[in-house]
């Protein structure tokens, strides 16, 4: 699926380019890391991430990691090998399936699924969806895929919800954790790859994607991500593939486990919450009522407030003392 | 019959049980909104259904888990209270 790119007028690709470039090769050198390892998922963040960090710090610098995972494919991999290629950075492929395995990650994501369908089996595809954007409550449901191709979809109890969430979770972990392994193989430093959409929102997983060194992306809207893969001429697949989770087996959107809406709508949604555009004003530019741009900006708030934990560093209390 | 204080009784000290202790210093009155005064995230609004499912024996749907249905411990008790009449 080819993604349209709306950016804001005064976003300029090359300048932005070059900038990030730069400051992420000082960030890498500022660490003392001689280079930065950076997960190519085949999606277009890490596209970017990995195409900004060889331009700031040269082909030689940069390692591309492929981690495919038997419930993502081995299309992942092959595109970032494409992409790693097109680079001429260095890449290795480390096939996740079998720590996972060994942690019990399926075993327990299984038997979360079974609390909500008894009669689940590990063929069955599955993935979790949201409720439609209300502003109020979101309710998450599970929806799996029958043998006979019939979807089901039933409301997930918060134990089998939170059960399902650590075990998927652990493959976003057993990521960083090669990444690291890697990292400290080579003294490089490790790339993050979330965007200003992820990043301000809390989609990532602490200690998972959301542990880096340097988030070169983490500043950019969904949209100017594209464009800066344009601008950075990433191979076709990666520019213009579709975001999704990278952790269910039946094709899963962030929309619709996460924003409750598709990525150019809610980078408008968040740059009018972020400007202090009123929601009437915004209303039809996003093609909605003024009352659903202001539920949107409610659950941007809300979403802020309730992973706020994702991002706090650990707390020292000798700290909390000293500034008190 | 359910008993409206009854409900407000038993949801009041299930909510202090499992989501206040994170707010000691939060006084919450019957009607305030629990999303609002930050309380209750969603994950949160779930465990209530299903504290109110288990503990009454009625059957909520997706769409009545709403603000107005379960936003407050009042809504919650006339939520239980008109579902009962239903049955």
């Amino acid at each position: 699926m080819t993604q349209q790119t709306s950016t804001s007028s005064d976003f300029d690709p090359a300048a932005t380019a070059e900038r990030l470039a730069e400051a992420t090769a000082a960030a890498v050198r500022d660490l003392g890391r001689r280079g930065a390892v950076v997960a190519v998922s085949g999606g277009v963040d890490s596209g970017v991430c990995a195409a900004v960090a060889v331009k700031g710090l040269g082909p030689e610098h940069v390692l591309c990691l492929r981690l495919p995972e038997k419930d993502v494919g081995d299309s992942s991999s092959d595109l970032g090998l494409e992409l790693a290629e097109m680079l001429g950075a260095r890449t290795e492929e480390f096939p996740i399936t079998a720590a996972l395995e060994g942690l019990g990650c399926y075993e327990a994501r299984d038997q979360a699924i079974r609390a909500v369908f008894p009669d689940y089996e590990p063929s069955w595809r599955h993935k979790l969806v949201r409720s439609a954007p209300s502003g109020g409550m979101i309710v998450f449901s599970l929806v799996v895929e029958r043998p006979d191709g019939t979807e089901e979809r039933r409301r997930m109890p918060p134990a089998a919800y939170r059960d399902l969430l650590a075990a998927t979770n652990m493959k976003q972990r057993v990521r960083k954790l090669v990444e690291y392994t890697w990292a400290d193989r080579l003294g490089y430093a490790v790339i993050g790859t979330p965007n200003l959409l992820e990043y301000d929102q809390g989609f990532f997983v602490k200690g998972g994607d959301g542990l880096a060194d340097v988030k070169p992306i983490a500043g950019l809207y969904k949209s100017e991500v594209y464009a800066l893969a344009r601008e950075l001429g990433l191979p076709e697949g990666i520019a213009g593939r579709s975001p999704t989770t990278e952790t269910f087996s039946l094709p899963q959107s962030q929309e619709e486990f996460y924003f409750g809406h598709p990525y150019d709508r809610m980078d408008a949604l968040m740059r009018g919450h972020r400007e202090g555009v009123a929601p009437a004003e915004l209303a039809p530019s996003v093609d909605l009522e003024a009352e659903e741009v202001q539920a949107a900006y409610a659950e941007i708030e809300r979403r802020r407030e309730a992973t706020r934990y994702l991002h706090a560093p650990a707390i020292v209390p000798a700290d909390l003392e000293e500034a008190g | 019959m359910t008993d409206n204080d009854q409900v407000r009784r038993e949801m009041r000290d299930f909510v202090e049980e499992s989501f206040l202790y994170m707010h000691p210093d939060l006084e919450l009155s019957d009607d305030e909104d629990l999303l609002a005064k930050g309380v209750i995230d969603s994950l949160g609004f779930v465990e209530l259904v299903e504290e109110v499912q288990s503990r009454y024996g009625l059957a909520v749907q997706d769409v009545e888990i709403t603000e107005q249905n379960f936003g407050s411990i009042k809504a919650i008790a006339a939520f239980v209270e008109r579902k009962d009449s239903e049955t």
